[in-house]
């Protein structure tokens, strides 16, 4: 099973259509529920594979980040360009990379994405308006500048949705993409992931500010700054920053806190995070909040949550046995396509 | 047939090439109003308006980002480095963003960043650099140098037209030279990338050079001519890809081999060409291959430095001599 | 004192620009930094400031004028000392300060970015160029090391090895077939009346070089005899004590090489060649042996033989007959022969007509001891060794008058051996 699409409306989601205060009806809270139990599945399974050896390479999960990635994800339009990091990869899921072509993609198999060029979330499709990223980190906002200024050339009325980690926003680019997208007020919207830490580095070796959203008063920007473990908050707050930008006037930054629930990668144990830190992360783990609404909220059954939850497993079951058997790319095939025609 | 110095035919190769397609767009520093610092963009922004002749903030990693998330798009961007020396600022986006890109997940990327390259008189260590061995080993980007106004828009507008990101060095002392003006043809014409000429054909030795060398090379050929020794010069335009039969057949023609760049030496293009050379044209060499090149420092700005530091007519001269006498 | 005005050099890539408007006439005042005249480039229109308060004596370039930068555009004329103006010519050093010499023009080669040629090693080096072209044109190392190089130290370079190539096709070309079968054979044969093989490399080489040499050298053959009787003697006494102490066998050869020797360095004219007109005096005598194998002669030579004794000699003959009998002879043991030494007497032959190992002039051939019933000098008779000689020489170098005297001097050293020099 794959999401591409929001999952088949039920009885109760056709019963109960209406648009809630944030803009979402029943079917949309089953897709943005789905798509954050699904990265969490699929990244655990991943770091499970990895200590049973048949994983290579290196893996960062965004565990804490579900929240972030499905909420933001889920408000672009169809025309808009999705320009990730490495912890969103529920944003992939919605744009059409299904579960077998990450699997795939982590596997290094011919079949993957990047056909085995690249490894764990350095993928991407320009037929799903998803950009790959690097490692990097910040390279992203200049192209998502690029893309949001293409389409502002040729009014295009299309979005680049791009992100940065608090560690990131220390790097050149973020200063020099922000400032060429608010300068020629392109349609981009930014997310800061605030998690607390930048591999090992803590919020206070990385910033002096209070918040990193004050640094949009410097852009001559709008800034906003949500919990970044509320699926709603993200949601709605990218929704306006997208509308904003369509409208054309121009770049917002998000600030969305969350915390980072397992270490840096796989091979980290993230033993530098305080025990209250990651304890409270724990209590506001966003897969968790999400249940949490469905069924206070929304009233799904709890019937209906574990048929979902295990639609997900299956769904990486499914993904990590078609990838453990498709096959590696042929070595000579390294020389391919440097060039295109 | 229009007359032409090596800066208005790259103005006209612009020029046309926007006129040709609405997606090519030029941004860069002080390009639009002030018409760039060689005013090589002169006149653009009147003809095709602010959104096609931008203005960037001073942000050279930004304007190469940017060139790439419009090439994404469909567009052609081209984007202007005011100096060639300034491109260290943007390096990452380059060799690990745009080089990469088509690789990894294929995706086109049809950008051309111009790079106003070379010396000019006492421009000193950040104003006179030829940056192309810094390039030269990222698989993924394609690198052109013309030394004629001809190829300097005919290699303009096969870059414009290219579907991977090209590099464009344009030697800024090339620009207003009135002795290399040419006549132009005044329909479409392109060089090809990865085609080198032979500016003077000759028996007894090759060298091989681009840019304004070239032409301090043609000076050389024609000294030695008069002693009865007869120079070939071989053109090479494209850097990356490189013209390696062009190569390998002079090479086998004349057995002896000249290296001439702008350049530093050591780390500088000519290595790998004498690498490939000695390789694949062992047997045809009749003697050690060679290199005149700029001497290994950073450019320095007082003028007797600078001419010390510089490859010219003199040391293609003494190294020509040399050769044909081994 | 004259201060010129110029064209400045405003933005990098300007090469002229254009006297726009000239502010001050000929002959009116300026002031030091007032405005002189005006001129315009590509990049900016902008004034010329005066360096020095003074006259405008002299306007040169007359207003829309376009000049390179750097061009003298008027003169100002001022009061006070003659002093130099600062201009792009550094070379002029103030005499009162030392200043190191600038723009070198020719610079140290080391020192600048040009690797510099490594001449190549004085032992014969051929570049992988002149090699293949050796190999594809079958010419052997040994005849590479004949060539004549142009380049460095000698060096053969490509053309003296094609230039060497043209000049053999061109000696061969006159005859197409090579030489040694010049003639075909008239008479008719088939596998019915004859069994049919091919020559080998070596027969062919033989027999190529036979044919050349008689067609080369008009040969004239001179025979005479040596009385051997001292000499054979002589060996018989001593050849025991030679064997245990040198280890190998006295044959007479070592004998006549020395006599040889001593001859050739009495008759240089026999240890010489003749390269067209030139006459080539051989400084050293390279000595030749002719030895018989199987499958032909082989000549290994016996270098500076005159600087060798009578011991160094039979070592060298020795050494180089038996590693000739066992083919392990290298190219240089066979090369650069002056004269040489056949020895047709060791199968029984009295005397015969040897042909010239070119590019030599002479060549003797011993023949066999033979006892005889002779008259001596004061008529009595006496049962004597004798052996016959015969020097085979080339008439366009020598005449019989050096060939006499030269045999003649070989004669006398065999009859009249200094048997000390030998040491036993």
């Amino acid at each position: 099973m794959s999401i591409e699409a929001a999952p088949p409306a039920t009885e109760a989601d056709i019963r109960d259509n209406d648009l809630d205060e944030f803009g979402l009806n029943r079917a949309d809270y089953r897709t943005l529920f789905s798509t954050m139990f699904l990265q969490r599945e699929f990244e655990e399974r991943i770091y499970r594979l990895f200590r049973q050896g048949r994983l290579e390479g290196a893996a960062y999960a965004g565990a804490g980040h579900e929240a972030i990635a499905a909420g933001s994800g889920y408000a672009l339009a169809a025309q808009d360009v999705l320009v990730p990091m490495h912890r969103v990869i529920g944003a992939h899921f919605l744009r059409g990379h299904t579960p077998r072509d990450m699997m795939c993609q982590y596997m290094g198999r011919a079949n993957g994405p990047t056909r085995g060029r690249d490894g764990n979330m350095h993928c991407g499709d320009w037929e799903k308006k998803i950009v790959g990223m690097t490692s990097h980190l910040g390279a992203n906002i200049p192209v998502a500048v690029g893309i949001a200024l293409a389409s502002k050339l040729r009014r295009e009325n299309l979005v680049a949705l791009t992100y940065i980690g608090e560690g990131g926003t220390s790097i050149g680019d973020f200063h020099e993409g922000l400032n060429f997208a608010a300068v020629r007020k392109l349609p981009m919207v930014l997310i800061i992931e605030n998690n607390k830490f930048a591999y090992s580095t803590p919020t206070e070796l990385e910033y002096a500010c209070e918040n990193l959203v004050d640094r949009a008063h410097g852009y001559g920007i709008p800034g906003v700054l949500i919990d970044g473990t509320d699926v709603r908050s993200v949601y709605q707050s990218t929704t306006e920053a997208i509308n904003r930008a369509r409208n054309g006037d121009g770049p917002t930054l998000i600030e969305a806190k969350c915390t980072r629930l397992q270490g840096h990668a796989q091979h980290d144990n993230a033993s530098y995070v305080p025990d209250e830190v990651l304890k409270d992360g724990q209590k506001n783990d966003p897969v968790l909040k999400a249940e949490d609404i469905m069924i206070a909220d929304l009233h799904f059954t709890s019937e209906e949550i574990s048929t979902i939850k295990a639609e997900m497993v299956e769904a990486v079951d499914d993904a990590v046995s078609f990838a453990e058997k498709s096959p590696f790319p042929a070595p000579e095939d390294a020389l391919l396509d440097v060039y295109a025609d | 047939m229009i007359k032409s110095t090596y800066l208005e035919a790259i103005t006209s190769g612009l020029r046309e090439e926007m006129a040709r397609d609405e997606n090519v767009f030029c941004l860069g520093e002080d390009i639009g109003a002030y018409g760039g610092a060689f005013k090589v963009t002169q006149g653009l922004l009147d003809e095709f308006g602010e959104d096609r002749v931008m203005d960037t903030p001073l942000a050279e990693s930004a304007i190469i980002g940017a060139a790439m998330g419009a090439a994404l798009m469909g567009m052609r961007p081209v984007a202007e480095m005011q100096f060639a020396d300034f491109i260290t600022t943007g390096f990452n986006q380059l060799v690990n963003n745009a080089a990469k890109t088509y690789y990894r997940w294929g995706a086109k990327v049809p950008m051309v960043v111009r790079c106003p390259s070379g010396l000019l008189p006492n421009a000193g260590p950040f104003h006179a650099q030829n940056p192309e061995a810094w390039f030269f080993r990222v698989p993924g980007l394609k690198i052109v140098a013309p030394s004629t106004p001809y190829d300097a828009k005919g290699l303009l507008k096969a870059a414009i037209r290219d579907n991977n990101p090209v590099l464009y060095f344009e030697h800024k002392d090339l620009y207003r030279d009135k002795a290399i003006s040419q006549e132009l043809p005044s329909d479409d014409f392109i060089v090809p990338i990865g085609e080198a000429f032979i500016r003077r054909p000759g028996v007894d030795i090759t060298i091989i050079s681009y840019g304004k060398m070239v032409h301090k090379s043609l000076e050389a050929a024609e000294l030695l001519s008069e002693d009865g020794i007869e120079v070939e010069v071989l053109d090479l335009r494209s850097l990356l890809p490189f013209d390696k039969n062009m190569i390998l057949e002079s090479v086998k023609k004349t057995s002896r081999l000249l290296i001439v760049h702008e350049d530093t030496l050591t780390g500088g293009i000519g290595g790998e060409m004498a690498a490939i050379i000695a390789d694949e044209a062992f047997e045809f060499l009749d003697a050690p291959i060679k290199r005149v090149a700029a001497i290994d420092t950073p450019i320095p700005f007082s003028s007797p430095l600078e001419s010390y530091f510089l490859p010219n007519t003199e040391k293609i001269v003494i190294a020509l001599r040399d050769l044909a006498a081994y | 004192m004259r201060i010129e005005i110029v064209m400045p050099k405003l933005g990098e890539s300007v090469m002229e620009g254009t006297v726009a408007r000239w502010l001050k006439e000929v002959g009116a005042p300026v002031a030091r930094d007032e405005s002189v005249l005006e001129i315009s480039t590509d990049k900016i229109d902008t004034d010329v400031p005066a360096i020095e308060s003074g006259i405008l004596t002299e306007i040169l370039i007359a207003e829309g004028t376009t000049v390179s930068v750097g061009e003298t555009l008027g003169i100002i004329t001022t009061d006070g000392e003659e002093v130099l103006v600062e201009t792009d010519n550094i070379d002029e050093q103030k005499p009162d300060q030392e200043r190191s010499p600038v723009i070198n023009i020719h610079v140290n080669q080391e020192d600048i970015a040009i690797s510099t040629i490594i001449p190549p090693s004085r032992d014969r080096f051929y570049s992988p160029l002149v090699r293949r072209i050796a190999r594809q044109e079958h010419v052997s190392h040994h005849e590479l090391d004949t060539i004549h190089g142009t380049g460095i130290n000698g060096r053969v370079t490509k053309n003296d090895l094609l230039g060497y190539l043209k000049v053999q096709t061109k000696e061969s070309s006159s005859t197409e077939k090579p030489l040694r079968s010049d003639q075909e054979m008239n008479r008719p044969y088939d596998l019915n009346v004859a069994d049919i093989t091919t020559m080998n490399n070596v027969r062919m080489s033989i027999a190529e070089h036979m044919v050349r040499s008689k067609r080369i050298s008009p040969h004239v053959t001179s025979v005479s005899e040596v009385d051997m009787t001292d000499l054979v003697r002589y060996r018989e006494k001593v050849k025991e004590a030679f064997l245990k102490k040198e280890g190998f066998k006295l044959t007479l050869t070592p004998f006549f090489i020395s006599a040889i020797v001593d001859a050739l360095r009495k008759n240089p004219i026999i240890n010489a060649s003749l390269d067209g007109d030139n006459i080539v005096m051989w400084k050293h005598v390279n000595f030749g042996m002719a030895v018989g194998l199987d499958k032909g002669v082989v000549v290994p030579v016996i270098q500076h033989a005159e600087a060798m004794n009578f011991l160094g000699l039979a070592r060298s003959a020795f050494d180089l007959a038996t590693r000739a009998h066992a083919r392990r002879l290298s190219v240089d043991e066979i090369q650069g022969g002056t004269f040489t030494l056949t020895n047709p007497g060791m199968w029984g032959t009295l005397f015969g007509t040897p042909i010239i190992n070119q590019p030599e002039v002479g060549i003797l051939a011993t023949g066999a001891v033979k006892k005889r019933l002779e008259v001596m000098e004061d008529e009595t008779m006496a049962i004597r060794s004798i052996m016959m000689m015969s020097l085979s020489y080339d008439h366009r170098l020598v005449d019989g008058l050096n060939a006499a005297r030269f045999t003649e001097s070989v004669t006398q050293n065999l009859e009249n051996f200094d048997y000390d020099q030998i040491g036993l």
